[in-house]
């Protein structure tokens, strides 16, 4: 008898289809995409799995890398850049920024991940936001920190992927922080939405009213589709998650980047289990302080009424406390205490 | 387990490379061709009416380019005493917006980069790190093939062809790199092509030949590397051609005056600096395959690229010839070569 090639491979649960990536990708059930599909055709419409694979096809080969993976060394950034490089074959560069506030918990994530996965790597450090983050807290602005350092982060990631030729973002975005085909204009996050109108408010004023006297922020832009029409101008890439495809809980995700990258849930974050910077810390403070919740809280519902995430598990999570210590800890990189965000 | 690997022919008497026929004899005075040579130069350059570069034709070209794109200059960091000075002198002494530049083949140890990592903090200097596993391939090929080829000189065409690259991709008019002036012919208009290492002159041409070699028939005949560069020369075209590349490599050490004695307890004091524990030669900041690197030179030519870089050092008197011999000792740990065999997944050595 004759071995077909994919003799080895496992068979779909449902159909009789090899796994073979990055086309034929089974899920934890052992369910291939075409039959996730098929079967679930009239929940999801919008965008497949398989529509993901056609770009990633067009894309693949073509450039010095096929993609820039955005990874802040958390799970879900980092779980991005394992799949794009094993479920989806993509030569891809990991990137990561730190604005002075990243910990070393996250970055020894990246190195240890790159390293297993033995894809290139970038890194970019600067202190070109420290101002902009110090006269934020200083004026007790209620501008959400994270708004303005989003699209800062974005730009530099539009900037990256010109420099080192790569025709695809990637980012970590899970499904909790976008809304699929939406998302992919406004970069992971919709500040039009209801949750976040009167934090949206906050933070334009602030961007609109009180970096005039900064002349380094003079080209800084004012909104998220202000930057991304200018990156566009530059640089014709697209922004995409693969978690808004892939078929893993986060649960599933998280084990197989420990199993595979040696990667580690870091303590000293905000919310438990995520691996943010630590000027969240404050961000967070600050949000409860001016809205009553943060937009963790806002990603979290999603997450919940997606079904990826339980109200009690989400709960659980954004219920911390954190000590004047760890405040001040991180004010003082700012020369600031917590007298500044009473 | 430490194994001393020993120099065995007779040193020149005044640096400290040995009797190596045919590039390397000594003469009745027990004096090495090389020192001869340098003597010759001296005087000849000492004749003539040109003189070299000056601080102030340095200043002359910083000036030229302070303040017009968003980096003044991209700085090549290792985070060793040469490089860390470097940087030092760029955002301290000549007030330049650096974009700072550290590149990780696969085999710098961490405690070099969190040496960089720490003077960029401190500095408050903009920080690109770039890590690829590119050359792993080609190093293993070194070792699998017993080619005499140095790996050092072939790494430096890499990492040169990718500073160029990435000065390209941010646009920055100035490279500036931490060469001593042992490293160069100092401050002299010639270096500037030749990225620092000049390897033309007599010690280096056994080595120069085994490099071409393996060039041509392991490098350019394998697809992943069909466009790695054979030369420096070509490193320079391509950056001039592909990349559009039109600044140059300097070192403030051609023109700071003063050499290490003067500059490391500043960045101690000024930045934390320290030696690392784990580098070759001693002092240094070279990343791990520099052992591997050196024993294999050792034992295939007599010595080491570290061995010409220190005479020059001695002739230059910026070292003296007993505290080079100290320096270059190589007493370290075999398990370190053992370890990096196995992570380039190349055979072990043998006899």
């Amino acid at each position: 008898m004759l071995a077909s090639p994919a003799a080895q491979n496992r068979i779909c649960n449902h159909c009789v289809l090899p796994e073979i990536p990055p086309h034929i990708v089974f899920g934890p059930d052992g369910i291939c995409n075409i039959c996730r599909e098929h079967l679930s055709k009239e929940k999801t419409p919008l965008f497949l799995e398989s529509d993901f694979i056609r770009i990633l096809d067009k894309k693949r080969g073509k450039h010095r890398y096929d993609c820039l993976v955005m990874c802040s060394g958390g799970k879900d950034s980092t779980a991005a850049l394992y799949f794009m490089k094993e479920r989806y074959k993509m030569n891809p560069l990991a990137f990561t920024f730190d604005h002075g506030f990243e910990t070393s918990n996250a970055l020894h994530n990246v190195r240890k991940a790159v390293e297993k996965l033995g894809v290139d790597y970038v890194f970019f450090r600067t202190d070109f936001m420290k101002d902009m983050f110090k006269r934020m807290i200083a004026s007790k602005s209620k501008a959400v920190i994270c708004h303005p350092c989003s699209i800062w982060y974005m730009d530099l990631g539009y900037k990256m992927a010109k420099r080192f030729d790569a025709p695809l973002i990637i980012a970590g975005w899970t499904k909790g922080q976008s809304v699929k085909q939406e998302v992919m204009s406004s970069c992971g996050c919709n500040v039009h939405q209801t949750e976040y109108k009167a934090m949206a408010k906050e933070t334009q004023r602030f961007l609109d009213t009180e970096l005039d006297d900064m002349p380094q922020y003079k080209n800084f832009p004012r909104t998220m589709e202000q930057m991304l029409k200018r990156a566009k101008k530059r640089h014709k890439a697209m922004v995409l998650s693969p978690h808004w495809f892939l078929p893993y809980s986060p649960d599933e995700y998280v084990k197989i980047i420990q199993d595979n990258l040696g990667w580690e849930y870091t303590n000293d974050s905000f919310p438990r289990k995520a691996t943010n910077c630590s000027l969240n810390f404050i961000s967070v403070h600050n949000s409860m302080r001016d809205y009553g919740y943060t937009h963790y809280h806002v990603e979290m519902s999603k997450l919940v009424r997606e079904g990826t995430l339980s109200r009690d598990e989400a709960l659980k999570n954004l219920n911390m406390e954190f000590d004047d210590k760890l405040l001040n800890d991180i004010l003082g990189v700012l020369d600031l205490d917590v007298a500044a965000i009473q | 387990m430490t194994r001393k690997i020993a120099l065995k022919a007779t040193l020149c008497s005044r640096c400290v490379l040995p009797e190596a026929p045919p590039d390397i004899s000594l003469d009745a005075e027990g004096i090495c061709n090389i020192c001869r040579n340098h003597d010759r130069k001296m005087a000849e350059e000492a004749k003539s009416k040109e003189r070299g570069w000056l601080e102030t034709d340095f200043l002359k070209v910083l000036d030229k380019h302070r303040g017009k794109k968003e980096y003044d200059c991209l700085c090549m960091l290792s985070g060793g005493k040469d490089s860390t000075a470097a940087l030092y002198y760029v955002v301290k002494r000549y007030k330049l917006k650096p974009l700072v530049f550290t590149f990780n083949h696969g085999f710098v140890p961490d405690e070099h980069l969190e040496s960089a990592q720490k003077t960029v903090k401190k500095l408050g200097v903009d920080f690109l790190y770039f890590q690829t596993t590119f050359m792993k391939d080609m190093f293993r090929k070194i070792v699998e093939t017993r080619s005499k080829v140095v790996i050092c000189p072939v790494c430096s065409l890499w990492y040169m062809l990718k500073t160029y690259e990435i000065a390209a991709m941010f646009d920055i008019p100035i490279i500036i790199s931490g060469w001593t002036k042992g490293q160069t012919s100092g401050g002299s208009r010639s270096v500037l092509s030749k990225c620092a290492c000049d390897q033309d002159p007599d010690e280096f041409r056994s080595m120069s030949a085994a490099t071409k070699e393996f060039m041509d028939t392991h490098v350019r005949t394998d697809p992943k590397y069909k466009d790695f560069p054979r030369s420096m020369d070509e490193v320079l075209k391509t950056a001039k051609r592909k990349y559009k590349y039109k600044g140059t490599v300097l070192s403030p050490h051609w023109f700071v005056p003063g050499g290490p004695e003067e500059y490391v307890p500043v960045i101690q004091k000024e930045l934390g600096w320290d030696y690392p524990v784990r580098s070759y030669p001693k002092k240094s900041t070279n990343c791990d395959l520099n052992f591997l690197a050196t024993k294999l030179a050792v034992e295939n030519y007599g010595y080491s690229v570290y061995h010409i870089e220190m005479s020059n050092m001695i002739r230059q008197g910026v070292v003296s010839r007993a505290e080079a011999i100290e320096l270059l000792q190589m007493d370290f740990d075999s398990g370190i070569i053992e370890g990096i065999l196995e992570k380039l997944e190349a055979p072990t050595l043998g006899q």
